[in-house]
């Protein structure tokens, strides 16, 4: 009698160890896959923001946008009217503009903030288009000059580009 | 079981124990180890280019920013500097510059809530500097730096813009 009892304490012992080590396995692979879900959020995360820079060196480089009369001493340089007619041609999608540019832009929105004087500052939609669910990455800010040649006024502006995924 | 026996099977029971805990403790101490050297590596490197981004093209843009009174803001820091000529609307060249920059640096650098000093400067004079409240470049981790020199009829004049994290 006394043996038995002794044997199945001795069991129950066997048992709530490798119960424990069960726990201690389930809670290391959990923590493990846990870490692992965040690194490759980060990468995303990363990743897009990597992706929203390339497209702004990309918008700010087109000669869809440039200024014509080029000076070396403007490093950046976008041409008022002619950022306004491409907003105008991609937001109405005119000649499939937005199926040509998603070829280069993706799923991002590209935004031109032109400090136009002490209290206005104009806000040109150049790209916007996201096909997806997910969230998008925080914004990347590119410093460029506007300018209206008509006037012959350069403008502060900031190129603000967003990109999904 | 003598008394010798029942001893020897508690020191190998205890032995058991400790390697479960020192294996443990070696899981914990890798993976925490692993997890804060991944996130002290990335981040820095991350906002350091981001912030390279942004003022790489600040200085040159907002010296060729012009003001409500048709003159570049590198027009109006070299008269400030050194002839003090200009006087536009009651207003010297000084002050049109201070006021045109403070304009600017509210609706970008301001706005993005980043510590900055922005510092420009003649031979050896200081004309003018801005600072955000809390940029100590000798208290903070990292510190981007953007120097942008700029000839004039009279002298070589910089902007230096830091941006501290």
């Amino acid at each position: 009698m006394n043996i038995s009892k002794k044997g199945q304490i001795q069991s129950g012992e066997t048992v709530t160890v490798v119960i424990i080590l069960i726990i201690l396995i389930v809670l290391g692979i959990v923590y493990a896959a846990n870490s692992k879900i965040a690194g490759l959020q980060k990468d995303n995360e990363k990743q897009k923001e990597i992706d929203g820079m390339k497209i702004a060196v990309l918008a700010a480089g087109m000669d869809e946008l440039k200024c014509s009369v080029y000076s070396a001493k403007v490093s950046t340089c976008l041409d008022l009217y002619r950022l306004s007619a491409f907003s105008e041609t991609v937001s109405q999608n005119l000649y499939s503009s937005k199926e040509y540019y998603f070829n280069t832009f993706r799923n991002s929105k590209i935004e031109v903030n032109i400090i136009v004087n002490d209290t206005y500052v104009e806000n040109i939609v150049l790209y916007d288009f996201n096909n997806s669910e997910n969230k998008s990455s925080s914004p990347i800010f590119f410093p460029l000059t506007v300018s209206d040649p008509v006037s012959k006024i350069n403008y502060f502006s900031i190129m603000e580009v967003r990109t999904y995924n | 079981m003598n008394e010798k026996q029942i001893r020897k099977k508690g020191q190998i029971e205890i032995m058991g124990l400790l390697v479960i805990v020192i294996l443990i403790s070696l899981v914990i101490f890798f993976s925490l180890s692993f997890n804060l050297k991944n996130s002290v590596n990335e981040a820095p490197v991350k906002q350091d280019f981001k912030d390279a981004q942004t003022t790489g093209n600040f200085g040159t843009t907002l010296l060729e920013t012009t003001t409500n009174c048709s003159r570049s803001i590198r027009d109006l820091l070299s008269d400030c500097a050194f002839t003090q000529e200009v006087n536009c609307a009651g207003q010297t060249s000084c002050q049109l510059a201070n006021n045109s920059i403070n304009r600017i640096l509210e609706e970008t650098l301001d706005k993005w809530n980043y510590n900055y000093t922005l510092q420009i400067s003649s031979d050896s004079e200081l004309v003018t500097d801005f600072n955000k409240t809390g940029c100590d470049p000798a208290k903070t981790k990292s510190v981007t730096t953007d120097i942008t020199p700029f000839g004039t009829t009279f002298s070589s004049m910089k902007l230096t813009l830091k941006i501290c994290r």
